[in-house]
């Protein structure tokens, strides 16, 4: 499944890796962009992202979920520079073992720099995470039946919230050390509003699970934000 | 009347009214993910919550789908109101099946997976935009699949209107599966045949689907070649003042 926007030559190489994991694999193609007809000839479902606001990520998540007929879905993202399909076949290979039901891998450039304290945050809310080095990181392998109890965000809180809601209704994590990108590039410009909704979705989930109150929620709040070095 | 509308989006208490004011007695179930979004949508209509996993065979059971006569499926997940509906229409065979597309790309797929009929609110978006902003250009507007026609619409300009009448249209479309109705600017409809086009005044092309592109190219070329005629005229008149 690959929310996607933009570079369809990036998309075919992804779809071209994915498609030799195995025999029976399933490819969605989540889009917020058309795609050239050749890539949707091979056998590649594509379903457009419902709601076209920046950043989807969380939205195509969904929608890839809801479209998918596999009873184990894989996230690749879209910015993979390249997936060997040996890589793919490990992340997913814990769950079909039998010992997980979702399992992360690599981590997040994106948001390499708030890593450390979405750790922290979440260890102290989410004990039973504290194991997680990378939560954050946008490779997930998840049986459907665990998406299913997901309160999906629309943006890029979707990564957390899939781990937390799993986490929380007693499904099983794992983490490997399997990273998809070949290349290291410099960690991205950090948004601000991309960080808030990655602490929303947190605050949001500490609050419902009773794990904090509305204080220690402002408190949590500025510990994420607040060493972005933006004024709040 | 029994039906059952699916999911949460902005459109879904619009559609509820519409059913309740269409179907005063009928029995509307509301099937969605939270029991507090389905009971709220269904205090507004008298009608039924039925909160789960609309996937999940046990919820579909729940909300007693066999027996339904509608099934509208509304939530804002596209990928989920196609798939639900595909349920809706092979598994529990519901004779009328309606589902709902937040992103118009996604039509074609609603359709091949069996949807009687798919609406998609923002669709008129894009041809609205363009009918604001286009004065010389044709506009294709948004109908209902099942009408299964074509609408173009075209407001003339000062160089395209000069001189050229409704009959001349309707000449440069014989023969083709396409009608040319006008109106004035002012929104009259334009009876007489040789009455000639002027700045502002609107052209409707109404065709079957698929046929109206071609229609539209006739009509261009036919504008084109006017003002063809139109500028070798100019420019004769300009040598031999």
């Amino acid at each position: 499944m690959v929310p996607h926007i933009g570079d369809p030559g990036r998309l075919g190489r992804l779809i071209r890796s994915i498609s030799r994991v195995s025999d029976d694999v399933e490819i969605v193609a989540v889009l917020g962009t058309p795609i050239p007809s050749k890539i949707r000839g091979k056998g590649v479902k594509v379903i457009y992202q419902s709601i076209l606001k920046y950043p989807g990520r969380g939205i195509a998540m969904r929608d890839g979920y809801y479209f998918s007929d596999g009873e184990v879905i894989v996230y690749i993202d879209s910015n993979t520079d390249r997936a060997e399909p040996k890589k793919i076949g490990e992340l997913y290979r814990p769950i079909l073992d039998g010992y997980a039901d979702v399992v992360k891998a690599g981590f997040s450039r994106r948001f390499l720099q708030i890593e450390e304290r979405i750790r922290k945050t979440l260890a102290k809310l989410y004990p039973g995470l504290q194991n997680i080095e990378h939560p954050l990181s946008p490779y997930i392998a998840a049986k459907k039946k665990a998406l299913s109890v997901v309160e999906w965000e629309s943006g890029w809180g979707a990564d957390i919230a899939i781990l937390i809601d799993t986490h929380v209704k007693g499904f099983r994590i794992a983490e490997i050390p399997v990273d998809l990108k070949e290349r290291y590039r410099k960690p991205s410009q950090i948004y601000r509003e991309s960080v808030e909704e990655i602490a929303e979705a947190i605050i949001k989930r500490g609050l419902r699970d009773g794990r904090i109150s509305s204080e220690e929620a402002d408190k949590i709040y500025k510990d994420i934000i607040g060493k972005l070095g933006v004024e709040i | 009347m029994r039906h059952i509308v699916l999911g949460s989006s902005h459109y879904t208490p619009l559609i509820l009214t519409a059913i309740r004011e269409s179907d005063p007695t009928g029995i509307i179930v509301i099937l969605d993910r939270s029991r507090e979004t389905a009971e709220t949508l269904a205090n507004m209509v008298g009608g039924k919550p039925i909160d789960g996993d609309p996937m999940d065979p046990r919820t579909q059971e729940k909300a007693e789908m066999e027996k339904a006569d509608i099934f509208i499926a509304s939530s804002d997940s596209d990928a989920m109101n196609i798939k639900i509906s595909e349920v809706a229409k092979k598994n529990y065979r519901i004779p009328l099946v309606i589902t709902i597309i937040n992103n118009p790309a996604n039509i074609e797929e609603a359709i091949s997976r069996g949807a009687d009929y798919v609406i998609s609110p923002s669709s008129p978006l894009q041809s609205h935009i363009k009918a604001i902003l286009s004065t010389d250009k044709w506009v294709k507007t948004t109908t209902p699949e099942f009408f299964g026609i074509d609408i173009y619409l075209y407001r003339t300009v000062k160089t395209s209107a000069l001189g050229i009448t409704l009959s001349q249209l309707r000449e440069e479309l014989r023969g083709f599966e396409a009608y040319v109705v006008a109106l004035t600017k002012t929104g009259s409809l334009i009876r007489d045949p040789t009455y000639e086009l002027r700045e502002g005044d609107v052209i409707i092309l109404v065709a079957p689907r698929g046929m109206g592109e071609i229609a539209v190219e006739k009509i261009r070329s036919l504008i084109s070649r006017i003002q063809r005629i139109r500028a070798e005229m100019e420019s004769r008149r300009s040598i031999y003042p």
